[in-house]
C-alpha cells in the first residue's frame, strides 16, 4: 500500500512562555462594596522567566474599568511588578444583595511559527457583592417602630413612670419639713452653681485665647455614629472620626494608602469633606501624596 | 428652734463620744513602730505593638520574602530582653508554617526594642489571612508572646507551558491515533491556585486550498492512546481531568496533556500542513 506522508514542519520555537497574575487577597473571593462606592483593585503582572514576553490584558465586567490601558504590556524577565488598576465603581441606584461579577485575563502575544503554535491564557475572577441597609428598611419611618411593643408593655412603663413621680414628691415633702437642711442645701446648690459658672467661663475663654476660635466650632470630636458615613478601609476595617485616622495612618501600608490616595482621587480628602463638612481641611490635604505628609496637616490641625 | 438647738448640741456630744476612742487608737498607732517589706519581682516582657498591617503578594515560581516589624518593651530596661529569643512564626490551618528564629534588633530607647524579622513566603503558600505569632524572653527566661496580629497574603495565579509548539511528523494517510512528537505538554502550575479547568481552542490545518479539519485531533489529560476529547475549529473545548494543584509541599505538581490526529485516507495531498492561528489554552 503506497503511504503518502503529510509533513508537519518541525520547527520547534526555542522559548516557552511563563506569567503569573498576584492580586490582593479577598475573602470568599468577593468584595463589598456599598452602592455609590468607588475601589481601586490592584493586579500585579508578573513574568518569572529570563525572556522578555509582551502580553495582552482583557477585562471583562460591566463596573470595572482599567485604569490608563494598554493595548500591550511588556513584561520584562524577572520582572514582578507591572501594576494594573481596575477601577471598580458601584451605581449608586443599586440595591443591597446584587452581586456582580469581574473577570480578567493574560495572555502572552506568541509568533504563528507555522505549525501547530501553542499559546495560553491565564484567566481569574471574582465577585463584588453590594452591601449596606436595604432601602425599605432606610425609608421605614420611626415613628412606626413603637407600634410594635406590646400593651402590657405601655401599661408597665407607665406605672414605672406613676411611681418614680411619687417617690419624687415623696422626697421633696420630706426635704421641705426639715427647713435646716433645706436651707443648708440651697446655700451649697446656689454655691456650686456660681462655682461652675465662673470655671466654665474661665475655660471658655482660654480657650477662646488659645485657638482664637468659639469651642463649638470645633469638629474634632466628631465620632460618626451613621455606618453609612464611616470610611471603610480593606480588609473590613473603618473609620469613624478624624482622629482614628491619624491612628490608622500609623499602621497603614503603601499599599492601602495608594489605594486612597493617588493621581486621580483623594478619598480622605472627599471623605472629610463630604461628611465632616470641613472644606478648608479637606483642601489642605487635597493634594498630598505621602502618608507623612497628611499626618504632618492632620497634626498640625491639632489632630 | 429650740429643738433645732437641742439637736444640734446633742449631734455634738454624740460625735465626741464616737470619735474619741478613734484618736486613742491613731495616737497609739503614730507612736508604734513597724515595718514594710517591699519585693520587687522581675517584670515579664510585653510584646506592645507588631506591624500587622502586611499585605505581600507572591512572586511566580520564587519566594517573597516579608518584613514584620514588632515591640518589645520591657520595665526592666531594654538590657534585660534577650535578643536571641525574638521570634516570628506566621501560620495558616493546613499549611507548612513560616517563621523566623532569629530576629534581628533594630534598637530601642527607655524600656522598647524594636525588631525586625524576615520570613520568606514560598509561591505555592495558601492566599488569605495568615496569624503573626510573636515571642521574646528576657534575661530570666520569662517568657511572652502574642498572636493577635495577622499578615494577608495575596492571590497568584502563574503557569508555565512547556510547548510552544507541537507537530506530526510522517503521519500517513489514513493513520489512526498518531501522537504528536511533542506528547505530552505540560502545564506547570506556579501559583498559589489550583487550575481546575482547562479548555482547548484549535484551529483547522491548512496547505493551500486544502484543509485538514481541527476535529481530527483529540487531546486528552492522561495518555488515553487517543482517546480523548475532539477538538473543535475555534471552540474552546474542554479537557476533563485536567486539575493541576498548587505545588503542595513545594512538590512540583504538573499537569499533562497529549494530542493526537487521526489522518483521513483520503482528499489529502503530501506536504506541510499548518494551523491558521495559535491554538489556546486557557486555564481557570
Amino acid at each position: 500500500m503506497k503511504k503518502i506522508y503529510l509533513f508537519f514542519l518541525i520547527l520547534l520555537l526555542p522559548y516557552v512562555y511563563s506569567l503569573g497574575m498576584a492580586s490582593t487577597y479577598l475573602q470568599e473571593n468577593t468584595l463589598k462594596l456599598e452602592p455609590g462606592e468607588s475601589y481601586i483593585y490592584f493586579i500585579t503582572l508578573q513574568n518569572g522567566d529570563d525572556i522578555d514576553v509582551n502580553a495582552e490584558f482583557f477585562l471583562n465586567s460591566e463596573i470595572a474599568e482599567i485604569v490608563n490601558p494598554k493595548e500591550t504590556y511588556l513584561l520584562k524577565g524577572k520582572s514582578y511588578d507591572t501594576e494594573i488598576m481596575l477601577n471598580i465603581t458601584i451605581p449608586k441606584e443599586d440595591s443591597p444583595g446584587k452581586i456582580y461579577s469581574v473577570s480578567y485575563s493574560l495572555k502572552p502575544i506568541a509568533d504563528n511559527r507555522g505549525q501547530i503554535s501553542m499559546n495560553f491564557k491565564l484567566n481569574k475572577d471574582f465577585n463584588v457583592e453590594v452591601i449596606g441597609e436595604a432601602k425599605e428598611n432606610i425609608e421605614k419611618p420611626v415613628a412606626e417602630i413603637p407600634s410594635s411593643e406590646s400593651p402590657s408593655d405601655i401599661n408597665i412603663s407607665l406605672i414605672m413612670a406613676i411611681l418614680i413621680i411619687i417617690s419624687l414628691m415623696t422626697v421633696a415633702l420630706l426635704l421641705k419639713r426639715s427647713s435646716l437642711v433645706a436651707n443648708v442645701v440651697e446655700k451649697l446648690y446656689n454655691k456650686d452653681i456660681m462655682k461652675t459658672d465662673i470655671e466654665q467661663k474661665k475655660i471658655e475663654q482660654k480657650l477662646i485665647k488659645i485657638t482664637n476660635k468659639e469651642p463649638n466650632e470645633s469638629k474634632k470630636s466628631i465620632v460618626l455614629t451613621d455606618s453609612k458615613k464611616y470610611f471603610y478601609l480593606p480588609h473590613g476595617h473603618h473609620l469613624k472620626s478624624i482622629n482614628e485616622l491619624v491612628h490608622a495612618l500609623e499602621k497603614m501600608n503603601e499599599d492601602t494608602f495608594k489605594h486612597h490616595v493617588n493621581m486621580h482621587k483623594n478619598d480622605f480628602a472627599n471623605w472629610i469633606s463630604g461628611v465632616f463638612d470641613d472644606k478648608e481641611l479637606a483642601q489642605k490635604i487635597h493634594n498630598v501624596k505621602s502618608k507623612e505628609e497628611l499626618k504632618e496637616i492632620l497634626k498640625n490641625e491639632g489632630y | 428652734m429650740k429643738n433645732t438647738v437641742l439637736t444640734i448640741i446633742v449631734f455634738f456630744i454624740l460625735l465626741m463620744v464616737i470619735s474619741a476612742p478613734v484618736l486613742e487608737y491613731v495616737k497609739a498607732a503614730t507612736q508604734g513602730s513597724f515595718s514594710v517589706r517591699l519585693d520587687l519581682s522581675n517584670s515579664l516582657p510585653t510584646i506592645s505593638w507588631v506591624n500587622n498591617s502586611v499585605s505581600v503578594s507572591p512572586l511566580e515560581n520564587s519566594i517573597r520574602t516579608t518584613f514584620i516589624q514588632f515591640n518589645v518593651t520591657d520595665s526592666n530596661g531594654i538590657s534585660d530582653i534577650n535578643d536571641s529569643s525574638a521570634k516570628l512564626v506566621l501560620s495558616y490551618s493546613g499549611e507548612p508554617t513560616r517563621y523566623n528564629l532569629s530576629c534581628v534588633s533594630g534598637g530601642g530607647t527607655g524600656d522598647t526594642k524594636k525588631y525586625v524579622c524576615a520570613v520568606d513566603m514560598q509561591y505555592y503558600d495558601r492566599d488569605g489571612v495568615w496569624t503573626i505569632n510573636v515571642s521574646v524572653k528576657d534575661l530570666s527566661s520569662s517568657y511572652t508572646d502574642n498572636l493577635t496580629y495577622t499578615m494577608t497574603y495575596g492571590t497568584l495565579t502563574a503557569m508555565v507551558l512547556n510547548k510552544a509548539s507541537m507537530n506530526f511528523s510522517n503521519a500517513a494517510l489514513g493513520e489512526q491515533n498518531k501522537a504528536s512528537d511533542q506528547n505530552p505538554m505540560i502545564i506547570n502550575n506556579r501559583g498559589n491556585q489550583n487550575i481546575s479547568m482547562v479548555n482547548v481552542t484549535a484551529f483547522n490545518l491548512i496547505k493551500g486550498s486544502e484543509t485538514l479539519d481541527a476535529t481530527y485531533f483529540t487531546m486528552n489529560a492522561s495518555d488515553g492512546n487517543g482517546a480523548g476529547y475532539q477538538l473543535q475549529n475555534n471552540t474552546p473545548v474542554r479537557i476533563n481531568n485536567s486539575f493541576v494543584p498548587r505545588d503542595l509541599g513545594g512538590v512540583d505538581v504538573n499537569g499533562s496533556l497529549y494530542l493526537y490526529v487521526d489522518v483521513p485516507s483520503s482528499g489529502l495531498t503530501q506536504g506541510a500542513f499548518n494551523s491558521s492561528s495559535n491554538w489556546l489554552i486557557d486555564v481557570s
